[in-house]
């Protein structure tokens, strides 16, 4: 487990930590990977929860996604149409059916406090497991736990590209995480990432040697 | 004053758009404007009725226009362009980020968002490169497919294109055209076409009819309607057959020949046995999908969706200027194409944005595949004057030079879709390149630089210089994956069986999936037995 107060730190010890224990291999797209399994991050503070994507920015090789457009993913129940899928409708809208969080875990939470059932889930079987898709959610799981008046929040996530994929998803989460704590009243807790695949791309060990040695 | 807060409404809601007269009437005046459509439509109806109908629909625009040219005068709206038949086009009256309020019943607010600073504007400027189309670059989609097969009735079919038109800039493909000549007798197909092609007069837009000859049953009806299409100016036709099915069908061909000989019209072919996704003609050039896309597209979706998007956004060059305005080195053309690429990415990126907003007709059109529609959409940026067939220009520089800058422009997409499948955000981004037709850029761009050759007969396909050319634009065909063209330009006697050999002959020893047939030269009896390939 690597625990830090901040992303960027629990960032750049995540990437050292894959290049130096990661095994190498070819993924079903033909791309040379180093991944381990069962990566558990822990930040302890959202302070500067954006300074990954900052630092991505700073590269001229690549546009990042702009953070509005990164909140919205999470946050808008409505599927753009050039997305494979996305991540709002499938927690606010899933299956066109149930708003996971409005109906579900903001009133559970507010019942019962204590409760360990505010789990909410983004694959679907029934779209999802599906031989010719190509695109499925990598975000898989999201737990909320209310624990001494803070929210904490845990992500399972399948498959994580560990340096263009997760400074997105934790900020994701801290978008998610304070939508909930606004609407229950308390302060933010800490937040988990599990990552069943944590890998980083060959190509991209030029700029992760950047981020550790330039940021 | 109601009809112009309509209008006012309709802006706002749209704050970018450019939006015709018909475009302005057919949203305000819905119900009205859809029975005189219907009356129009009608196969069996009174002259008297049409007459009527046809007075109605003037009468709306004179009252559209009246109100519009009121919004004109106290600067709220401004013509920005004349159409086709003097139609007037109009957009809000403000630049980007200024807004403008209007005290009427209801104070309303309309303010312009600012579009992203993009590194080509530049060049923009120095007319090295033109959007297709300026004013509708972020709102509009280039070009669609629509799957005839899928529509069982020619009226819901042309109720579907003409839904798709506000928010398309360039053209609309009818993919399988034969299925519809398979379901309706010829005079409904013949007014059907007439119909597509009154509407695409009054929208700005072009049709391509692709044609499966394996799938064509009624040859001798299909002769019959294309002596009347033929003459449609926004309805073009592309056969789309393989060499084996022209000795099959020669009859059949031979009179096609004629047909389009009598009217000094382009004869469009796709070799099959090369390329197998459908290739269309729309305004500025040829349009295609990826093969291994499309392959797909036939194994997983043929038969669910009524239309997919094929092109998003097109940035056109003039390779020429480029060359000699800047600079003719290929690190120089990388970097200034790596530069579109991210235009067209920040553009794309607005439009995913909005698109709920911006595609709505689309969307409303195709609700059950939302997410399915833009799976195979492509940017596109074409290439005029860019050197093939320019005397002083050397062919193998030039494939190297393009093929150096596609393989950084891939690289740049991949990065990016990476990056965005990463984020939770698995969208697209895929750039192709294809060539601009003369007919479009003419008053645009810089005048063509290249060799022009004339065909007389076959033996023409064995000089050296003819083969070299034709093998220096089979590579082209290769690095130009959005689609490329070339075109055969015919003089001597009109003999349609030579001129099937020499289609055959194409067909079966050049890897050229695209190409058109002109006969404009067969009537100069008195040229010289010259070929005339051109782009």
């Amino acid at each position: 487990m690597i625990s830090k107060k901040y992303a960027i730190e629990a960032w750049k010890e995540s990437l050292r930590y894959i290049l130096e224990n990661g095994v190498e291999f070819q993924d079903e797209y033909r791309r040379t990977c180093r991944e381990v399994f069962n990566l558990l991050i822990r930040i302890e503070s959202q302070e500067d929860i954006t300074k990954p994507i900052k630092i991505l920015n700073e590269f001229k090789n690549w546009k990042y996604p702009p953070l509005e457009e990164i909140s919205k993913v999470i946050l808008s129940n409505k599927l753009a149409p050039d997305y494979a899928y996305s991540y709002g409708p499938r927690i606010f809208n899933f299956q066109k059916k149930i708003d996971q969080v409005n109906d579900f875990i903001i009133p559970l939470l507010k019942e019962k406090p204590s409760s360990r059932k505010a789990t909410i889930t983004l694959l679907d079987p029934v779209e999802d497991s599906n031989m010719v898709k190509r695109d499925i959610p990598g975000l898989v799981t999201i737990d909320f736990k209310l624990r001494q008046g803070k929210l904490n929040i845990t992500a399972v996530i399948r498959s994580n590209d560990m340096f263009f994929g997760w400074p997105a998803n934790i900020y994701q989460l801290f978008v998610l995480q304070d939508y909930v704590r606004k609407k229950l009243g308390c302060d933010a807790g800490k937040m988990d990432t599990f990552s069943i695949s944590a890998h980083v791309f060959n190509d991209q060990k030029e700029y992760i040697d950047r981020v550790m040695n330039e940021f | 004053m109601e009809t112009q807060n309509q209008i006012i409404e309709l802006f706002r809601k749209s704050p970018n758009s450019e939006l015709s007269t018909s475009e302005i009437a057919e949203a305000i005046e819905k119900p009205e404007f859809e029975e005189i459509s219907r009356a129009l439509s009608e196969k069996f109806i009174d002259p008297e009725k049409i007459r009527k109908a046809k007075r109605k629909k003037a009468q709306m625009h004179r009252k559209i226009l009246y109100h519009l040219n009121d919004l004109v005068k106290e600067n709220i709206l401004k013509i920005s362009k004349e159409g086709k038949k003097g139609e007037k086009f109009f957009c809000l009256d403000l630049e980007e980020g200024e807004e403008i309020l209007i005290d009427r019943v209801k104070r309303v607010t309309i303010s312009k968002p600012h579009a992203p600073s993009l590194p080509i504007e530049g060049y923009e400027q120095k007319g090295i490169i033109y959007c297709l189309d300026p004013a509708t670059w972020i709102e509009r989609l280039n070009s669609i497919l629509i799957e005839c097969a899928m529509f069982d009735d020619l009226k819901e079919l042309l109720h579907f294109i003409s839904g798709c038109f506000s928010n398309i800039n360039d053209s609309v493909t009818l993919n399988e055209f034969d299925a519809i000549l398979k379901k309706n007798d010829l005079s409904q197909v013949t007014n059907f076409v007439h119909k597509l092609n009154s509407r695409c007069n009054d929208y700005g837009k072009k049709i391509c009819c692709i044609l499966n000859i394996s799938g064509l049953e009624k040859q001798g009806e299909f002769l019959e309607l294309m002596k009347d299409a033929i003459k449609a100016s926004n309805v073009s036709f592309v056969f789309n057959t393989a060499a084996g099915e022209l000795d099959k069908n020669s009859a059949f061909f031979e009179k096609l020949i004629k047909l389009f000989f009598e009217s000094d019209a382009n004869l469009y072919f796709q070799n099959n046995d090369l390329h197998k996704s459908p290739y269309a003609i729309g305004r500025a050039g040829p349009y295609t999908f990826d093969e291994g896309e499309w392959a797909s597209y036939k194994k997983e979706l043929y038969g669910k969706l009524k239309c997919i998007v094929c092109a998003q956004s097109t940035v056109i060059v003039d390779a020429e200027r480029f060359y000699s305005e800047e600079a003719k080195n290929i690190e120089q053309f990388k970097q200034f194409n790596l530069k579109i690429a991210d235009s067209l990415f920040s553009i794309n990126s607005i439009q995913r944005r909005r698109s709920e907003e911006l595609f709505s007709d689309i969307i409303k059109l195709n609700e059950k595949h939302i997410e399915d529609i833009f799976i195979f959409s492509r940017n596109y940026v074409r290439f005029w004057n860019y050197g093939w067939k320019h005397e002083d220009f050397d062919q193998e520089f030039l494939i190297n030079m393009f093929s150096e800058s596609k393989k950084a422009v891939d690289e740049f997409c991949l990065s990016e879709e990476t990056i965005y499948k990463s984020c939770g955000m698995p969208t697209r981004l895929k750039i192709a390149y294809s060539c601009a037709f003369d007919v479009f850029v003419e008053n645009i761009f810089s005048k063509a630089k290249y060799r022009k050759f004339t065909i007389s007969n076959i033996k023409d396909f064995h000089k050296e210089d003819i083969k070299k050319i034709i093998e220096s634009k089979e590579n082209l065909f290769k690095l130009f994956n959005g689609g490329d063209l070339i075109s055969f330009y015919r003089v001597g006697n009109l003999d349609a069986k030579e001129i099937l050999k020499e289609i055959a002959f194409i067909m079966n020893n050049y890897k050229l999936p695209f190409f058109r047939w002109n006969f404009g030269g067969v009537k100069e009896r008195d040229m010289d037995l010259k070929r005339f390939i051109e782009q």
